[in-house]
């Protein structure tokens, strides 16, 4: 089936996604359960992000993980994987089984994302995973609900960098930086992990929040804190993939927009404010089959503006 | 976040219309939707994962109290409890309302002629209600004990018939079901017809009056409060019976995608044995004995 209208289709760091939309790692665990789901379209989505994946098996947070709040949510899964051997020598193959009997699945773009505890343990579950199938590595240094690791890579340039780098060392398919929000300045990390040769950026993870149960005086979350999510980040997001663009527009490099998209006019915005692609996440909660529409929609809006490619939005922000 | 693969096999996401929507007793309300796709699927421990509006970031999980696919319809028990119940109180006849569903993996089938004890709390009635009468259309005995704090969500009436273990003043039964399906009430404070105490004591002392020969084909099933569940699963320890427990936990995805509705099971030999499984994937139906009741914080 060929999507009526404009070109839906985005080139991000040498892969060619059929749309440009990605489902975010962390919501659809490693793409299958959503592949039960009647009336789910893999011709709607360019990729999927797989759940961030460790060295060894986490357990993850203990309940409770979730809380709804004004305008989004809060998570605190804690990173819960059976393992990077576990997901290269079970999950994978299955996936790719169960793609390969869906209409459209073979073009839906599968994205590592790897999440450790060390520098070492990065580049390790990288390392595996660039002996897999998946098309590309995306690098979690920025989950906000983990102790070691996470964030705090992503929170100081020089560290992202070394994480980059290492990860870089030991693939040669395209690596993405998902940058966290929760920092002093994103253009330093964003140069900093360009530097050390990442090939994209996915902007951004949650914002760090709170939840606090009055009644009992007691924080709402297990792991007290959490990652905020949904439509109350948007504009933090369209700021932080603007600051990055400029950042990192003359190097080239792609980034996918994220952070409380639900419609086609929010991913317009992240293209206007130089995303080349754009996550949904917290959306997919809501409505997993979202993705068609927001393709139609988007279709519509490029059609009426006159825009033939996805692509001639990206970074079209007048200013002044 | 199992290697284990889905077991869901025909998720439907359908626009849900309200065909009735009333207040029972107390809080409790019951809600009948057309939804003729999730109708179709629905057995007994599946749940919807309703939208409740606009304004509203995540869905809320209700297990299916009834389908009737001829019909296309859904029934639902729910407690009004927070925001997003609250705004479903209102809904009248004709709105319409998003949902994923069947979800959830569903109560093993009882084989034809099985006895069933069922235990269950507050608008945890619901997913137990749904077996009740399905296995009882299938030859099975089944008995009922529902604690409930509030007014129970169905009209009574006395009974009769004498059930073991059980008191004759304990003689409130609910309209909604037929004579031969033994129901008895619970409830902490003193009210004529109901046991006072926990639901767990009551099911005790019924289980405890059996004859060894009356009890071993004994299948124990639950869903409430998790205090209660854990209680029934050590009626069935002792008891040495099998059982299974419907789990709730703050959904967000419905689907197995976000793993936020995690919950401890036993994962081998040993106390440090065990991991979190998702309650919208692998559940919310588990083995008793497979749950790390230990574990919950």
């Amino acid at each position: 089936m060929s999507l009526p209208g404009p070109e839906l289709q985005v080139r991000l760091a040498g892969l060619e996604l059929a749309t440009p939309l990605v489902l975010l790692s962390g919501c659809v665990g490693f793409g299958e359960e959503l592949l039960t789901l009647d009336g789910f379209d893999c011709a709607q989505i360019g990729a999927i992000c797989l759940k961030g994946t460790t060295l060894e098996p986490r357990r993850g947070n203990p309940p409770c993980r979730i809380v709804e709040t004004h305008g989004g949510m809060l998570n605190a899964i804690g990173l819960q994987n059976p393992g990077v051997r576990a997901v290269t020598g079970v999950i994978l193959p299955r996936l790719l089984e169960r793609l390969a009997q869906h209409p459209h699945g073979r073009q839906v773009r599968l994205l590592a994302n790897v999440a450790g505890a060390t520098v070492p343990e990065y580049a390790e579950v990288a390392r595996l995973f660039d002996d897999s199938p998946v098309d590309a590595i995306e690098i979690n240094i920025s989950c906000p609900n983990v102790k070691e690791g996470g964030v705090a890579f992503g929170s100081d340039p020089a560290m992202a960098a070394r994480v980059v780098a290492a990860v870089r060392a030991v693939t040669r398919k395209p690596v993405i930086t998902k940058l966290s929000p929760n920092v002093t300045s994103i253009r330093a990390v964003a140069r900093a992990v360009a530097e050390a040769g990442t090939d994209g950026f996915a902007v951004i993870n949650t914002l760090m929040g709170l939840a606090v149960d009055a009644a009992t005086r007691r924080p709402v979350l297990g792991n007290v804190t959490g990652g905020l999510s949904g439509p109350a980040i948007k504009p933090v997001a369209l700021l932080k993939v603007w600051e990055v663009f400029q950042e990192v527009r003359d190097q080239g490099l792609p980034i996918i927009g994220q952070g409380g998209i639900a419609t086609a006019t929010d991913a317009a915005e992240f293209l206007i404010a130089g995303a080349t692609a754009v996550g949904l996440g917290t959306v997919l909660f809501q409505d997993a089959l979202r993705p068609a529409r927001i393709n139609r929609d988007l279709a519509d809006f490029m059609a009426r503006h006159g825009i033939a490619r996805v692509a001639d939005l990206t970074g079209t922000l007048h200013i002044g | 976040m199992s290697p284990a693969a889905p077991n869901t096999p025909s998720l439907q996401r359908e626009t849900a219309r309200v065909v009735e929507n009333r207040r029972l007793a107390g809080d409790q309300y019951l809600m009948r939707l057309q939804a003729p796709a999730t109708a179709a699927g629905a057995r007994p421990g599946h749940f919807v994962h309703l939208v409740c509006g606009e304004g509203f970031t995540l869905p809320r999980p209700f297990s299916i109290l009834d389908a009737d696919s001829p019909a296309g319809t859904l029934d639902l028990l729910y407690r009004v409890v927070g925001r997003g119940t609250s705004a479903m109180a209102a809904w009248t006849p004709g709105r319409e309302a998003p949902l994923l569903g069947p979800a959830g993996r569903p109560f093993t089938e009882p084989a034809a002629g099985a006895t069933l004890v069922l235990v269950a709390g507050g608008v945890g009635l619901a997913p137990l209600d749904f077996l009740a009468r399905r296995a009882q259309a299938r030859g099975c005995g089944v008995t009922l004990f529902l604690g409930t704090e509030s007014l129970p969500p169905f009209p009574t009436r006395t009974t009769q018939t004498p059930l073991a273990g059980v008191a004759a003043d304990v003689d409130l039964a609910l309209t909604r079901y037929p004579e031969d399906l033994a129901v008895r009430l619970a409830a902490l404070r003193p009210r004529p017809g109901f046991y006072q105490g926990y639901v767990t004591g009551l099911a005790r002392a019924h289980l405890a009056a059996l004859e060894d020969r009356q009890r071993a084909g004994i299948r124990l099933y639950s869903c409430g409060p998790l205090p209660m569940m854990a209680a029934v699963a050590r009626l069935g320890a002792e008891f040495g019976l099998w059982g299974e427990v419907s789990l709730e936990a703050h959904m967000a995805c419905g689907f197995g995608g976000c793993a936020g509705c995690a919950a401890p099971m036993i994962d081998g030999e040993g106390p440090d044995a065990w991991r979190y499984r998702r309650v919208c994937a692998e559940g919310p139906v588990f083995a008793m004995a497979e749950v790390a009741w230990h574990r919950f914080s």
